[in-house]
């Protein structure tokens, strides 16, 4: 033991114990009021004060070379708000809506930002094992950017609400975290300051944000981190030596994009994949079966013994054709092969969705096993993201530790 | 931050160590300020009298009995004396309206009623006996007189019909309903009063019980104003949302100033050895202190640029390195007639 090592211990005992009170204080004091914003703010500043100079020394090669790409992802944080807006408009921010409740909510959070950037930035360059430190770090900021209440609450709740805090909330948030903390290594503290305050104020002051669900703003917010993991993967790791990627990696990479392109292109050939979940049109489509739709039908070529796919309520129905009304619009009376009966109501061309082309045999069931697991394709799609960007993750470690070699 | 480092090193060190002790204690104080603000309540109602109204009907009575042995062959009996029956021939009732107000009166009117309720377990009769304008008795004492040995024949009259009982009530009553202005107040305030004389009479006692209720009331007409709770600081007296906010901002700016001492205090003072101190350490049966006089016959002097350099020709030579008087980033090595010298200048950590 030496005595280097007992400051730098105390140093770190002492911040997370100044950042640990400001999560906990409600615990002993009162919840509301301006102590809301006074503690947070002290602390802040107080733990930027003990940890201000152990930081602010500390030098990283890519320090003046990551300032560009680190504007360069605020630019794309804006951009996609602003095209996210343009397609799903507009809401007023409701941080923004009266002045006090700003300048109260940058008294908070400017010092607040301050104290856990530094803290992370200690943290980092103290420890010897970062990539440890790196997730440590990134999970306990996440951790502590929700009250304690919240996860008591979650003890409680149903399984849906339990895992859509982790993919909406937690998992984004990890994910931004991370990435701070990786500019950070890469470009110390003022690239990953600038990087987080820039975010947590273009919250508390954008008076209109794009009016999206919390599901879709999830999805683009790994997306957005994700991609600028690819960004610096290109800039930096890509033309090294140590992260060129193997030939399966190759190969499952292309394979990837075909299927992606693969895809694409029949979407935008006008045909849908529909997954059965229902014995109606048993034994013709079975549950599991992936139907496909060709969604550019013309209502007047439908046919008695066509199988259809058209909105119900809020589902899609794929059933059978038994009689066409040629009213205006025009209108089929349908049934499931397995029903004894017609359908109790008239589908209306309006309501058409498309004519049955083809189906894949089983091929539903692992979205059918996905969706009992991840209750929505949103939820599935940050799972996906989180996985890439760890691949992304470890790549840059490779280098890094090469670089640092 | 230089300027901010100018002012610190303008300064001494004792007014360093005031201004975090100072920060310090303000923070702590602005700190606990604000959480025990949060004891008091936002705001209190108060209640602002504007008018006060009371009005009494007053009542006094005198009895009046046959002469006997028992009174001394006295007539007239005070209140609170023994009424026998047999001796009771009436009661002489004094009344008035005693009227007052906080402020000064415009306008009085209303109307009085006088009343004898008669009733026994089995019937109840009202009487009326007089009635008019408060401003008539305002002030004034009006006499009422009840001849008993008459109420007893009106009982007996009564009682042939609905049939009779043993006790009996009788209650003289003065009711007044007054209708007030005040000067400065446009508003019209209403009061009702009503004082008793109650006999109570039992055909199977000798004596009969006397009691009045002469109540005063009150009207308190008071405005409800919302004040904000006071706080005081330093003798000075504050609302205490002004209070917390003050105290809020005297914590930030507080922990603020402390930080920023603490980062200019700080400064250049790493909790992290020096590689320098580390190569040093490590390297230490290699390293001598010393002074270096004139070395004579130098050929030549290698300025290294490493330390670690100079640990090497240390070793490839066998030579003592020597540390250089009190500067502790000084370092030579002697070989011959060549001289190794490392200075070291800066240093940066580089992760």
């Amino acid at each position: 033991m030496t005595i280097v090592f007992n400051t730098r211990y105390l140093l770190l005992i002492s911040s997370l114990s100044l950042i640990l009170f400001a999560y906990f204080y409600t615990l002993f004091l009162p919840q509301s009021g301006l102590l809301h914003y006074a503690i947070p703010s002290v602390t802040g500043l107080l733990v930027l004060g003990l940890l201000y100079n152990e930081v602010i020394r500390v030098k990283t090669f890519l320090e003046d070379s990551l300032r560009p790409i680190v504007l360069l992802f605020l630019a794309i944080t804006v951009a996609s708000d602003v095209i996210l807006g343009f397609v799903s408009g507009f809401g007023r921010n409701p941080l923004t809506l009266t002045q006090s409740l700003i300048i109260f909510n940058l008294i908070r959070e400017i010092p607040r930002t301050l104290g856990m950037e530094f803290f992370r930035g200690f943290v980092l360059s103290s420890s010897r094992r970062v990539k440890t430190s790196l997730v440590v770090t990134s999970l306990l900021l996440t951790f502590l950017s929700f009250t304690y209440t919240r996860y008591l609450s979650l003890l409680t709740s149903s399984y849906s609400t339990l895992l859509n805090f982790l993919m909406r909330s937690f998992i984004p948030l990890f994910l931004s975290n991370l990435l701070v903390g990786y500019l950070f290594i890469l470009g110390g503290i003022k690239n990953s300051l600038t990087y987080s305050m820039f975010t947590r104020l273009y919250t508390y002051l954008m008076p209109v944000l794009p009016n999206v669900s919390s599901g879709v703003s999830a999805v683009v917010s790994v997306i957005q981190v994700f991609a600028f993991f690819a960004i610096l993967s290109v800039a930096y790791f890509e033309s090294d030596t140590v992260s060129r990627p193997r030939r399966i990696s190759k190969l499952m990479s292309l394979g990837f994009l075909i299927v992606v392109f693969a895809f694409l292109a029949f979407v935008l050939a006008g045909y849908r994949t529909l997954v059965v979940i229902s014995g109606s049109m048993s034994p013709f489509l079975n549950v599991g079966d992936v139907a496909v739709i060709n969604v550019r039908t013309d209502p007047n070529d439908v046919r008695v013994g066509d199988v259809i796919a058209f909105y119900f309520s809020r589902n899609i129905v794929i059933h059978r054709v038994i009689q066409v009304l040629n009213t205006s619009p025009i209108a089929y009376v349908t049934k499931g092969d397995a029903n004894e009966s017609p359908d109790p109501y008239r589908v209306s061309q309006n309501a058409l969705l498309g004519r049955y082309v083809f189906k894949i045999p089983l091929l539903g069931y692992a979205w059918i096993y996905l969706m009992q697991v991840f209750l929505n394709y949103q939820n599935l799609v940050i799972v996906v993201i989180l996985v890439m960007t760890a691949s992304l993750m470890r790549k840059s470690f490779r280098w890094l530790t090469y670089v640092e070699d | 931050m230089s300027r901010i480092k100018i002012f610190f090193m303008k300064r001494s060190k004792v007014f360093t160590r005031l201004l975090i002790v100072v920060s310090c204690v303000v923070l702590l104080i602005s700190l606990v300020g604000l959480v025990t603000s949060y004891n008091y309540p936002d705001q209190v109602v108060e209640e602002i009298p504007r008018a006060s109204i009371s009005q009494k009907i007053d009542l006094s009575y005198v009895v009046l009995v046959k002469k006997s042995l028992i009174y001394d062959n006295r007539t007239i009996l005070q209140p609170g004396e023994a009424i026998y029956v047999k001796f009771l021939e009436g009661f002489n009732i004094t009344y008035g309206l005693a009227l007052s107000s906080s402020g000064e009166l415009r306008r009085v009117d209303g109307s009085y009623e006088v009343y004898v309720n008669v009733s026994s377990p089995v019937w109840f009769k009202k009487v009326a006996i007089s009635s008019g304008d408060v401003r008539e008795l305002l002030n004034k004492v009006e006499n009422l007189y009840v001849n008993f040995t008459y109420l007893r024949d009106y009982i007996s009259m009564i009682e042939k019909e609905v049939g009779s009982s043993r006790a009996y009530t009788v209650s003289v009553v003065f009711s007044a309903r007054t209708n007030i202005e005040l000067m400065n107040l446009s508003k019209s305030y209403a009061i009702t009063s009503t004082s008793k004389l109650e006999l109570y009479y039992d055909t199977g006692k000798p004596l009969i019980d006397v009691k009045t209720s002469t109540p005063e009331t009150k009207y308190v007409d008071s405005l409800k104003q919302v004040k904000p709770t006071k706080v005081s600081l330093i003798l000075i007296s504050l609302d205490v949302t002004t209070y917390r906010l003050l105290t809020m901002l005297a914590s930030i700016i507080s922990a603020g100033v402390l930080a920023l001492t603490l980062i200019v205090v700080t400064q250049g003072r790493s909790s992290e050895k020096p590689l320098i101190t580390l190569l040093e350490s490590k390297y230490r049966d290699l390293i001598i202190s010393g002074e270096l006089d004139q070395v004579k016959h130098v050929v030549a002097v290698v300025y290294v640029r490493d330390l670690k350099d100079l640990i090497k020709v240390a070793t490839m030579r066998k030579k003592p390195i020597v540390k250089l008087g009190d500067d502790k980033t000084k370092f030579a090595i002697v070989d011959e007639d060549v001289v190794y010298v490392y200075h070291e200048v800066t240093e940066k950590q580089v992760m």
